[in-house]
Formats: structure tokens, C-alpha cells, sequence
């Protein structure tokens, strides 16, 4: 498995030392990123460095991190699903069902808070979600420490970087600076947008136009992610459970409202919405086409579209331009 | 002569500025002091063994949880005003209130209280001397500090993340200021036997306690301020042969956060002995 993720990395993320000595260390990384990004925001206190993507790497394809051994990070973040999963709920430990649907990890370094409500500050705070989560990995963390310390690739490879024993810090740096890696960006949407007016089919062109005209898709799905990352109501009638956003704040205006998912890949991402309860793009373009779902709290942004069928038919021929296949090809099945 | 007499008045200000410096409590001398926190229920001495119970409202109740975080811990000094005592700073990455990503610096004395780890006494570092009326702290932790990643504390400061149980949420920003749980007893059996939890936490939660009596720090003599703590009390308007009352993760159940919350102040006084 590891030797298709190095290709992965090596064929999409294009890690390259960084040649200018400023305030960085020789050791230190800068990832390329795909044209039309910005820089990604490296945090000061967990600089990139080789040997720390690689830790963070095999921490997230290591299953020893569950409980009983049998799920790892990337058994519901799969580089072969675009570090999703394609389930409608993804199943953890003892096939219990999670909360949510799985969202994709690529172009994660750019996001501000994480999960669906936006209740993680840090990519490294993160890390505990799923860890200790007995739907997910149910590991306490005490026993991640010790299963770490017993083994001796992971003792040296943690007192190498982090100049300790495994620790809590060294854990979630390490699977944060591997996150952050995670980068994709070269769609056929993005030759366009470079200036390639024929990377677009007529039907995508269409689609485009309408994305951000008629549709109005852009008012949320923009800049280079196709995101705002701001959380929205969409109208999705919501179960008593999971009131979304207000579930962290606590504040009444919040109720419903989950982070807007980047568009990028979207094809290779069925299912959709926080819960993944529709099985394609087509369902969530009737979703919006007909206004949304009316909730309580929907977005005012989301209004009836009256989109003829080969609109919708364009709006999604559009999105299937946003696939980035260059790193679909690198990545294959272990 | 006028600019000589205006000589004279700035040395004599000054002179009264440095003199009123030097004359601060720091001076006459400092002393180690030591919290003790002696945890009872409604008299009980406390304990975590399963197999000892507790009547709370009528409903035998154990305790699994008894944690807090104590923060801005100030004496409050008769003469001077209140005195407080930095810590060892730290800087952790945190978030502002727009969601950016800054560095915070930590240097404030906070302490985990981890009754249900058996530790009762808390250092509280070398104080000055003097005269005090009492002592005030708050129950959590206050604004940005509580927006600091958990994750990046260095491991042994009481706002890292704690591997034995849960200080801070993992789908939340924010520490759990108070974290009570264990079982309780829902047949009448008196023995428990469903899941009970109060995990309270977020700024709107935050209580400060006063408490008053006068005492003295004397140079060189350590000192322990002796405090109760009335677990019962927290629970004292909360039902938990109720189930809706049961579960509180502060925000799916904000009456029992509100009602547990609002005992906070009356949990604790100044021990007896």
C-alpha cells in the first residue's frame, strides 16, 4: 500500500525542498502547489519536514491506531476514493456506524476548522476526533502512546524528529504535516481557467456559465477551492441529533448550517451532504434546483432555479470537469 | 529659585513612586502555599470506588469523573488589593475570534484538579507575605486560553491533553471545566447502574468563587489553604433518576448545565478544620 501512496505523493503532491534559506531549515519542506493556490498555510509550530510527512504517513494507513487493530485513518479517508470513502455513513470499529458522512481530506491544509461543523480548530486537534470516537477508532490515548513506544521504528522515528518518546504533540503534528500534503488541483476546469479554452466540452462550457450565472452556484462554491468554507443552511431537513454548526456554538442562528464542501473532485465523492443522503450529483442539483429543502434557517442565498433538464444536465457535466485525474491516476488500488 | 522648587517637587514625586515600589508585600518576604481540596458529598468523603455509593436527591449515585479546571487563582490581600502569581509561559498556536490561526501565550497559574486520581493537593508556588482576607478563583477557563490547541501543550502542563480521561472536547474547542460522571441507580435498587454525565464547559459556563477568611503568609513558612469541595452541591437542583437529566455535554442539555452551573459557587468553602 505505501509503495501506491508514495507514487501518489510523488506524482500529485510534488514535495520539493525549499531552495530559499530565509527563516527556514534545510530540512524543511515546501510543498509545490498546483498553479492558481495560495502557498499553504504551514503552521509556525509544525513546520513540514520530510521525515515528518513520512511518520504522518504511516501513522495514517496504520490500523494500530484502533482499538481492535482493524481501522486505520485510511480506511474511511482512501486515497483510492479521494481520501474519502463512498459510504453514506462510514463504519468504524466493530462495524459500528459513525455520525456523519466521510468528507475528503485533499486541499485539507487550506480549510480553518474542521469536521462538517467546524467543531476541530487545528488539523492537529483533529486528530483526537476519530481516535478516540468509539464509532471510529475508540483507541484512548493513552494506549496509542504505548503501542507506539513498543515499537521500535515508531520509538526512533518520533525521538528523530520530535526528539521524545511518541507524544501526543509528536502523534497529531505528524498526521497533520501529512495532511496537509494532500493537495489537488489539476482539473480540466483548472486548464481552462489557466487559459486553455478548449479543455472544457461545449456541455461544460454551458455548465460553467450557468454554475456562476443562473444557478448561482459560485455564491458559495468559489476561489480556488470551490468553497467559501463558511457554514451554510441548505435546507436539508436535519435529524434531532445533528443540529450542525449550533451543535458547537450553541447559537440558534447556526442550527443546520455545515461547512460548504469544496466542488474539487466532487464526482469521485458520491455520496453527498453531511449525512450522505444523496447518491449523486444529479440528486443534488434537484436539491437546489427546486430551492433547497425549505428547513428551518435556509440560507436565503438558495432559491428556486427553474433549471430546464439540459441545464442540469450541463451543471453536472460541468462538475465532472473539476476531477482531477492526474492524481487519479496515481493513486491505485494497494 | 521657581525651576529649583520644581526640582524639588519632581524628586520628591519620584522618590514617593520608587518608595511606594519598595513598599509592595513582594519585599517583606514570600512562602510556599499549597491548595488542599477536600472533596465530600453531602458530608461523605468522596471516592471513586465503584462500590461506594452517595445520596444525591435520593438516588444512589457513584463517581467514575471528578475533574475541574481552576484558573486566575488570586488572594485577596487586605491592605494592597488582590495579588496574583504568573506561572511558566507557554505559546501554543490558537484561534482568534475570526477562526485565524494565532499564537497565544499562556502565563497565568491554572490547575487540573484531578479528584478522581486521588490528588488532593495542589501547589500553588511561592506567594509574598501578608495579610489576607481570602481567596477568589474562576471554575474554566477564560477567553483565549480556551481557544488554544490542546494538542500542542507541552505534556505535564495541566492544558495538555490528558491521556487518562477527556480535559477538552474532541469535536469542540474548549475545555471541560467541570467533568462529573459516573452511575446511578435507576431501579431503585440502590445499586447504579446507568451512565450519568455532566461535562460542562464554553465561556457562557465560566463562575468565579470567592471565599473569604482572614489568614496569614509568613516568610519562609509554608502555608495550605484547607477548602472543601461539596460534589453533591453541583448536583443539588439536577434529577438524575430523569433520564432527559442524565446527559449533559453542557450544549445538548443546557438546563442541567445551567442548574449545575449555578452551584458552583456555593461547592466550595473555606474547611472547617
Amino acid at each position: 500500500m505505501f509503495a501506491h501512496v508514495h507514487r501518489f505523493l510523488f506524482v500529485a503532491l510534488a514535495i520539493s525542498a525549499c531552495a530559499q534559506p530565509d527563516s527556514l531549515s534545510e530540512e524543511q519542506l515546501r510543498p509545490a502547489v498546483p498553479d492558481g493556490f495560495d502557498p499553504i498555510p504551514i503552521p509556525d509550530h509544525n513546520p513540514l519536514t520530510r521525515d515528518k510527512v513520512r511518520l504522518g504517513q504511516r501513522l495514517f494507513f496504520d490500523p494500530l491506531l484502533s482499538i481492535d487493530s482493524t481501522v486505520s485513518c485510511a480506511t474511511c479517508h482512501s486515497p483510492n476514493t479521494f481520501f474519502a470513502d463512498g459510504q453514506v455513513i462510514s463504519r468504524g470499529v466493530g462495524g459500528r456506524l459513525g455520525m456523519r458522512n466521510t468528507p475528503s481530506l485533499i486541499n485539507i491544509a487550506y480549510h480553518k476548522l474542521f469536521f462538517w461543523d467546524g467543531g476541530s480548530i487545528t488539523l492537529e486537534h483533529q486528530v483526537f476526533g476519530p481516535l478516540q470516537n468509539p464509532d471510529e477508532m475508540g483507541l484512548d490515548l493513552a494506549s496509542v502512546l504505548q503501542r507506539l513506544e513498543s515499537i521500535p521504528d515508531y520509538r526512533e522515528a518520533f525521538e528523530d524528529i520530535f526528539g521524545e518518546v511518541p507524544s501526543l504533540r509528536g502523534l497529531t503534528q505528524a498526521l497533520g504535516a501529512y495532511q496537509r500534503t494532500l493537495l489537488s488541483g489539476g482539473a480540466r476546469y483548472d486548464n481552462y481557467k489557466a487559459g486553455d479554452k478548449m479543455a472544457l466540452t461545449p456541455a461544460e462550457r454551458r455548465g460553467h456559465r450557468l454554475f456562476e450565472g443562473k444557478a448561482g452556484c459560485i455564491h458559495c462554491h468559489n476561489g480556488f477551492l470551490l468553497t467559501n468554507l463558511v457554514f451554510e443552511n441548505n435546507g436539508l431537513l436535519i435529524s434531532k441529533e445533528d443540529s450542525g454548526r449550533a451543535r458547537v456554538t450553541g447559537l440558534k442562528e447556526d442550527y443546520g448550517k455545515f461547512k460548504v464542501p469544496s466542488l474539487r473532485n466532487a464526482t469521485q465523492t458520491a455520496p453527498y451532504m453531511h449525512d450522505g443522503r444523496m447518491a449523486t450529483l444529479s440528486d443534488v442539483i434537484d436539491h437546489y434546483d427546486k430551492g433547497g429543502g425549505g428547513a428551518r434557517g435556509q440560507s436565503p442565498l438558495i432559491q428556486p432555479l427553474d433549471l430546464e433538464d439540459d441545464e442540469q444536465a450541463d451543471l453536472e457535466a460541468f462538475l465532472h470537469s473539476l476531477t482531477d485525474t492526474t492524481v487519479f491516476a496515481g493513486i491505485e488500488a494497494p | 529659585m521657581k525651576y529649583l522648587n520644581e526640582f524639588f517637587f519632581a524628586t520628591a514625586v519620584m522618590l514617593l513612586f520608587l518608595a511606594g515600589c519598595d513598599s509592595s508585600v513582594m519585599e517583606e518576604g514570600s512562602t510556599d502555599l499549597t491548595l488542599k481540596l477536600n472533596a465530600h458529598v453531602n458530608g461523605k468523603k468522596f471516592s471513586t470506588d465503584s462500590g461506594t455509593t452517595f445520596d444525591v436527591n435520593g438516588v444512589a449515585v457513584t463517581f467514575a469523573s471528578a475533574r475541574m479546571y481552576l484558573s486566575e487563582i488570586t488572594l485577596i490581600e487586605s491592605e494592597d488589593g488582590p495579588v496574583t502569581i504568573p506561572d511558566a509561559p507557554i505559546t501554543v498556536p490558537a484561534k482568534n475570534d475570526d477562526d485565524e490561526d494565532i499564537s497565544h501565550t499562556v502565563e497565568e497559574q491554572i490547575i487540573l484538579v484531578r479528584q478522581d486520581a486521588g490528588v488532593d493537593s495542589y501547589d500553588l508556588g511561592t506567594w509574598p507575605t501578608g495579610n489576607y482576607k481570602g481567596i477568589r478563583f474562576k471554575v474554566g477557563i477564560d477567553g483565549r486560553t480556551n481557544r488554544i490547541d490542546p494538542s500542542q501543550v507541552p505534556a505535564g502542563h495541566p492544558l495538555a491533553k490528558q491521556t487518562d480521561r477527556n480535559n477538552h472536547w474532541n469535536w469542540n474547542a474548549g475545555y471541560l471545566y467541570l467533568r462529573i460522571d459516573g452511575q446511578v441507580d435507576t431501579d431503585a435498587d440502590t445499586v447504579p447502574d446507568e451512565d450519568w454525565a455532566v461535562h460542562l464547559g464554553t465561556q457562557r459556563f465560566l463562575r468565579e468563587v470567592t471565599l473569604t477568611r482572614n489568614f496569614t503568609l509568613e516568610n519562609d513558612q509554608s502555608a495550605t489553604l484547607d477548602i472543601s469541595i461539596d460534589y453533591g452541591e453541583f448536583l443539588k437542583n439536577v434529577d438524575l433518576s430523569d433520564p432527559d437529566q442524565r446527559v449533559c455535554h453542557t450544549m445538548n442539555n443546557l438546563p442541567v448545565a445551567n442548574a449545575v452551573a449555578d452551584q458552583i459557587s456555593s461547592a466550595f468553602e473555606f474547611d472547617s478544620q
